[in-house]
């Protein structure tokens, strides 16, 4: 989560694009950094662990 | 920014407040004890929009997030990237205003940035369908993403959307399956994506630009699987219980449970 600027970002634009400047910034400093493939086995990890599903009654591996 | 125009019930106590301290400020009394008042009054004013925006309801949320002057994908373009250079068009059937994309730069970051955009006044908001995509503009957001991942381009993508365009045009041009498509390759794009829900992030049209490496969303913003006039209207038959709708979906940011990775 962003934090916006007191009282919501349609008060102060400017504010608000510094701070998703700033988150921006930083998580790009993150992900550039890393090996492709271990960026992308991550990536599939994450939505792969947001959910399962049972099959015929059973939790699939 | 000067004071925006009451569109928030909620808000009414801000603005009022608001109303005080500068009919203060405009007074030529410059006496200790009007300084110290007005000092005062703002001490108040923070206060009073802390309490207020703490203690915001789903539907409240809701409702800032649809806020007429909230920043959009423009307002960020303007004033966070150095550099931005648009790219129109899906090579199929034409260019879509809902959504923006285009090559920008964000400090040292040359970076692909693709965002919804709802529009200003009525006329850009026809235009753009209320920042409802159709289905070219998520041909035209995939196209240029693979351009991206071939050029080793970090892909920023800025989310705020009702939905996806319900029309028969944009079903007849394969609306569900085009959103499908981009999130099965967005999923395996090689390289990083950013997500970050600017205001809402409506179902399938959020989706359908959603799906990276790491996924964010503003404090009031929301993110829900439908809209909650859609739910409404589906569960109760009817768009006015949209409020109770808002809090049933648990789509605000406080909702979220935090991420793991």
């Amino acid at each position: 989560m962003i934090e916006e600027p007191l009282g919501g970002a349609h008060r102060d634009h400017h504010q608000m694009a510094a701070r998703l400047k700033m988150y921006l910034l930083r998580t790009l400093q993150q992900l550039v950094t890393e090996p492709i493939d271990q960026l992308l086995e991550k990536r599939y990890g994450k939505y792969r662990r947001q959910g399962v599903f049972l099959e015929n009654g059973e939790l699939p591996e | 920014m000067a004071s925006p125009s009451l569109q928030l019930d909620f808000e009414k106590p801000i603005v009022e407040l608001e109303g005080k301290l500068s009919q203060l400020e405009a007074s030529t009394d410059d006496s200790a004890e009007a300084a110290e008042q007005k000092r005062a009054l703002r001490r108040e004013l923070t206060a009073l929009r802390k309490k207020i925006y703490s203690e915001l309801d789903a539907w409240q949320t809701v409702r800032v997030a649809r806020h007429q002057e909230r920043p959009m994908t423009t307002d960020y373009i303007q004033l966070m990237f150095d550099e931005f250079v648009e790219l129109h068009g899906d090579r199929f059937f034409g260019d879509d205003r809902a959504i923006r994309v285009g090559f920008a730069k964000l400090d040292k970051y040359k970076v692909l940035l693709v965002g919804h955009q709802k529009g200003k006044t009525l006329e850009e908001r026809k235009q753009c369908y209320f920042g409802c995509a159709h289905p070219e503009g998520y041909r035209k957001a995939l196209g240029k993403m693979r351009l991206a991942a071939k050029y080793n381009l970090p892909v920023i993508c800025l989310i705020d959307t009702p939905g996806a365009y319900p029309g028969i045009g944009a079903e007849e041009r394969g609306q569900a399956q085009v959103i499908a498509e981009n999130m099965f390759e967005m999923s395996r794009l090689p390289t990083p994506i950013i997500c970050v829900v600017i205001g809402e992030g409506g179902s399938g049209g959020a989706l359908g630009i959603g799906v990276g490496d790491r996924v964010g969303v503003l404090q009031h913003s929301y993110y829900s699987v439908i809209s909650p006039e859609g739910c409404a209207g589906i569960l109760w038959k009817s768009g006015e219980y949209a409020e109770q709708a808002a809090t049933a979906l648990r789509l605000s940011a406080k909702d979220w449970k935090p991420s793991t990775t």
